[in-house]
């Protein structure tokens, strides 16, 4: 951790600091943010959906308790594909995007891993 | 009785630091029972003695009767404190220590069983004079019969399929005009999805407040209540936000539910700290359920009467607990409760797990942090999402929202994204402002989640130059970004 005075455009801002697995997190004016280069690039604009639409992937470890579609429907942007379990609560993994789903990776009561690729989708 | 001078911790996490710190203060020594993944944790560190237990799947170790048992013995224990959740209200769990000469720290297994099994809780309540949510879950299955049970029980009326969960097979009846069709559609769902055309009926409470008594009993029989507490903030059923004590309860009101949960803790001869739930709409309030251990949220109530309900449950245990005086029992000012949960606030809070980097707890009179990691230790998905617990006192509601406020913009924690933001929110809406809210809150107000908060071009140039400035603290692999989260994102 450092308590670091950052001089920025004539004004000076003073943070708490810290990189964790390559991420820097930084508290500031009572809000606490986290920032990597890597991803500001792969994200461009930084917005929501800068990840994959096409992609329906594992956001935390955990379990399979649904796979709702198969292969060959089509999911309309904010259809649950995918329901998970982790740490006791369920979680709906949702399409970001109207597309066709080509393949499904999990299947229902399956133990998945972190960024496991569950879904896959193509453009209509 | 057993002398104890040594307890045996069966939990992990904030809760078992808790209890290790109510040891340390009585002089007795501490033994964690943990898992594999819990080397790396406070409750390790502050405990005197260690007993790996098992694997970190909650089934291997933290579940297991016998394992727990074992490590109880092994080690010596005279006593084990359950904590809550795990095996804290396993009847079974207790009578193996009780089968080994080892003091359960909880009521007795069948105290434990009675209030457990729904059908035999329902029996005691009953004959206890408690008001329970009125229903009809009788044999005769006819329309029609149906029908003049739900207008005697009065609507809103909710018809569940009797093999159903998950909210499939569930109708509001608003009124006997919709009440045929209403009971058929419950049917036939019920058929379609579980195969049983069974339902039953239970008034539908649209806008009760979740309040609970805290109770305790000592060896003598004699029983006290501790007042309330209004947990009426929540989210699946999973509790966010506790305080003390509510503020809607009338003084009658008060004293009738006080009463009844005194009352139903006598009635199963009950030893220690124990709730009772209920809920309460227009000046009703019914019983949910007794819950037979610690609370998450027994802080709140240790701030507004000035106990220790830890320390009181030990020392019970111990026949050296001189019971509190229910007149002197006094609950002075207020005091809230936040439950940190490691996850994404603005993804309707997914979990977040990794290593925990840099904390600061903003300490301060009327300030209590509970909290079970420290840097370096490493969040994990095995386990439930609840890292700590902030709980402030003021000597009003509205100070203590606004000290709430100010301890959750100082407070620090790095490495994992925290619900802190979420936090706020609520704490700043004006139905919790007012005290006009209900189980319904979340769902009406914070139902998708909190909005990601655009990052001004500011902001984005003080991180980079952060992140120039700063050295990466530990050698960790990077870990994968998940696409759920902006590259930029408010915690």
């Amino acid at each position: 951790m450092k308590k670091l005075r950052v001089e920025l455009g004539g004004r000076s801002f003073e943070v708490t600091a810290q990189k964790v697995s390559g991420q820097l997190w930084i508290h500031h004016e009572g809000e606490t943010f986290n920032y990597s280069p890597e991803a500001q690039i792969q994200g461009a604009a930084g917005t929501a959906g800068s990840a994959d639409p096409s992609r329906v992937v594992a956001p935390m470890p955990g379990k399979v308790i649904k796979v709702l579609k198969k292969v060959g429907d089509v999911v309309k942007e904010g259809d649950t594909v995918v329901v998970m379990e982790a740490m006791k609560m369920e979680y709906n993994l949702k399409a970001g995007a109207s597309m066709k789903i080509t393949q499904i990776n999990c299947q229902e009561n399956q133990t998945v891993s972190l960024a496991a690729l569950l879904v896959e989708m193509e453009e209509l | 009785m057993r002398e104890i001078k040594k307890v045996a911790i069966a939990n992990r996490g904030e809760v078992a630091v808790r209890i290790i710190h109510a040891c340390q203060e009585l002089g007795l020594k501490s033994v964690l029972l943990h898992s594999k993944a819990d080397v790396n944790s406070r409750a390790y560190r502050l405990s005197d003695e260690q007993v790996c237990i098992g694997d970190s799947p909650v089934d291997q170790s933290y579940l297991s009767i016998e394992k727990n048992v074992q490590g109880a013995l092994a080690s010596g224990a005279d006593a084990v404190h359950p904590g809550f959740g795990f095996l804290s209200e396993n009847g079974q769990f207790a009578q193996a220590l009780l089968d080994n000469n080892i003091i359960f720290i909880g009521p007795s297994p069948e105290a434990i069983d009675k209030m457990g099994d729904k059908i035999e809780a329902k029996k005691i309540i009953d004959k206890a004079g408690l008001p329970s949510v009125p229903g009809y879950n009788g044999e005769d299955q006819s329309v029609t019969n149906l029908r003049s049970e739900a207008k005697k029980i009065g609507y809103p009326v909710i018809v569940k399929a009797a093999a159903g969960g998950g909210g499939r097979g569930m109708k509001v009846i608003d009124s006997d005009q919709s009440a045929e069709e209403m009971i058929l559609a419950a049917k036939r769902e019920g058929l379609s999805a579980f195969g049983s055309e069974r339902v039953f009926l239970e008034k539908y409470l649209n806008k009760a407040k979740h309040i609970e008594v805290q109770v305790f009993g000592d060896l003598s029989g004699k029983v006290v209540h501790l007042f309330d507490r209004e947990c009426s903030v929540q989210r699946r059923h999973q509790k966010i936000i506790e305080e003390a004590v509510s503020s809607s309860l009338s003084p009658e009101l008060r004293r009738s539910m006080t009463e009844a949960a005194v009352s139903l803790a006598k009635a199963v001869n009950y030893v220690g700290a124990g709730t009772v739930e209920f809920l309460v709409q227009d000046g009703q309030f019914y019983f949910l359920e007794m819950n037979t251990r610690l609370q998450v949220e027994h802080t709140v109530t240790e701030l507004v009467l000035g106990v220790d309900l830890v320390k009181a449950q030990i020392l019970n245990m111990m026949n050296r607990f001189s019971c509190w005086d229910q007149d002197l029992l006094v609950p002075r000012g207020h005091a809230i409760e936040c439950r940190l949960y490691a996850e994404d606030p603005y993804t309707v809070g997914i979990p977040s797990t990794g290593p925990v980097g840099f904390q600061y707890w903003p300490d301060g009179p009327g300030r209590r942090f509970d909290y079970g990691f420290e840097e370096g230790d490493e969040v994990t998905s095995f386990y439930d999402s609840m890292m700590a617990k902030i709980i402030v006192w003021d000597e009003t509601r509205a100070r203590a929202i606004k000290k709430m406020l100010k301890v959750l913009d100082d407070t620090i924690l790095f490495g994992v994204k925290t619900n802190i933001p979420y936090l706020k929110k609520i704490l700043n809406h004006p139905d919790f402002i007012s005290g006009e809210f209900n189980t319904q809150f979340i769902n009406q107000h914070f139902a998708t989640g909190l909005e990601p908060v655009e990052m001004t071009g500011e902001r984005k140039q003080l991180a980079e130059v952060c992140f120039q400035q700063i050295a990466e603290t530990k050698g960790e692999s990077g870990q994968i970004p998940s696409p759920w989260n902006q590259s930029w994102s408010n915690i």
